[in-house]
């Protein structure tokens, strides 16, 4: 949900980028970081066990700057992958506006996205939320590496939907802002 | 537990205004150095008293995150909920409860003032809070931007 603040004249959304773990959530929140002048981006807020595998969430504030008069804020967070951190992945999708699905490439994991895209209805539908009521984009990283599944494979497997999917390159920073703008839109034309 | 789903959550003028009276008063009458209110998804609603200095997104996001972590570790020992929350600093602490629709209030203090003075004060104004936040929950959100062909090309030159 949006915070549409008319005495500000300020929109704030969260969008929330979830996936298997090692699929590339955060190292798209870095590249978003490293790219954008400080103005527009806030600090990044990392909460990492020491092998800099997500604990708890990433945290990465924007400012849009003005889109029809208001101020527009948006609030980047990772969740934590790892199987185990469910109860962290609950707790960061509360209030969610977008969602970033990335899923990693690589063929021997497609089982693992499978069972991540399943994970994900299920912690959002606690807060009454399905993929239908929410906006979402698929991101498929990892595109550099040889052992990986062709796009239509991952597009039967995980995108019956058909919503709008991009192929990345987290790492190098590829496909990253394809991503970020197309889930902006479709959070942004939620609102109007 | 209350759910937000897709609705949106509209601060109106009239709204912000009583919320932020009531914030103002609590770090007048306390001595707090800020007070924040945060909804449930870890955005700010709403901040009064000395906030420059202060990162309040990222405050927003931990302090809303601590929360929920404690919430798991009350469930652990059998409890559904800690509604309060204290941090102690060296010079300066914390502390944080929860309203009746699980936004949060967060009171930074020098710790010149005791914790519990400033839970005193918290508390008495949870019920005003709570009521100013329930009627936000009631209000009938609008749209704010125009149809979607508008918005659309205008966000081409975001990033
Ligand atoms: N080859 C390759 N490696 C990548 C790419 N994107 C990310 N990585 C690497 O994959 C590893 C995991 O990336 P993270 O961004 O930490 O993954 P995550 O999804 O945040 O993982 P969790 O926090 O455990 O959920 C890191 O070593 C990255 O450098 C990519 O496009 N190609
Ligand atoms: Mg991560």
């Amino acid at each position: 949900m949006a915070l549409i603040n008319y005495a500000s004249r300020e929109i704030n959304c969260k969008i929330v980028y979830y996936g298997t773990g090692l699929g590339g959530k955060t190292t798209n929140l870095e590249y978003i970081f490293k790219q954008l002048a400080p103005g527009i981006r806030g600090e990044m807020i990392s909460l990492a066990t020491e092998t800099e595998r997500t604990l708890f969430f990433d945290f990465l504030p924007l400012d849009l700057g003005s889109v029809q008069g208001f101020k527009t804020k948006f609030s980047l967070y990772t969740v934590p992958g790892q199987v185990e951190y469910n109860a962290s992945r609950k707790l960061i999708l509360n209030g969610v506006d977008g969602i970033v699905f990335v899923a990693d490439s690589q063929s021997e994991k497609m089982a693992e996205n499978i069972e991540s895209m399943r994970n994900m209805e299920e912690n959002l539908s606690e807060y009454g939320l399905t993929l239908e009521s929410v906006p979402y984009v698929l991101q498929y990283n990892k595109r550099d590496l040889g052992n990986i599944s062709t796009f239509e494979e991952l597009e039967v497997a995980i995108n019956p939907r058909g919503v709008s999917s991009f192929e990345a390159v987290a790492v190098e920073g590829s496909g990253v802002f394809a991503t970020l703008k197309a889930v902006s839109k479709a959070v942004l034309n939620r609102l109007s | 537990m209350l759910h937000r789903g897709t609705g949106n959550l509209v601060l109106t003028e009239e709204g912000i205004r009583a919320i932020n009276n009531s914030l103002g008063n609590l770090v007048m009458d306390s001595g707090a150095k800020a007070a924040l209110l945060l909804d449930k998804s870890g955005q700010l609603i709403a901040a009064q008293g000395e906030t420059n200095a202060l990162d309040t997104m990222s405050l927003s996001a931990l302090i809303t995150g601590s929360f929920g972590s404690n919430k798991a570790i009350a469930n652990l020992v059998g409890e559904t909920e800690f509604r309060r929350m204290f941090q102690q600093g060296q010079s300066s602490s914390i502390y944080m409860a929860q309203i009746v629709t699980h936004d949060l209030i967060a009171v930074i203090f020098p710790n010149s003032i005791t914790v519990g003075k400033i839970k005193f004060r918290v508390d008495q104004m949870l019920d005003t809070l709570n009521q100013q936040m329930q009627a936000m929950y009631n209000n009938t959100p609008e749209a704010p931007f125009r149809a979607a062909p508008s918005a659309g090309p205008k966000l081409s030159d975001l990033f």
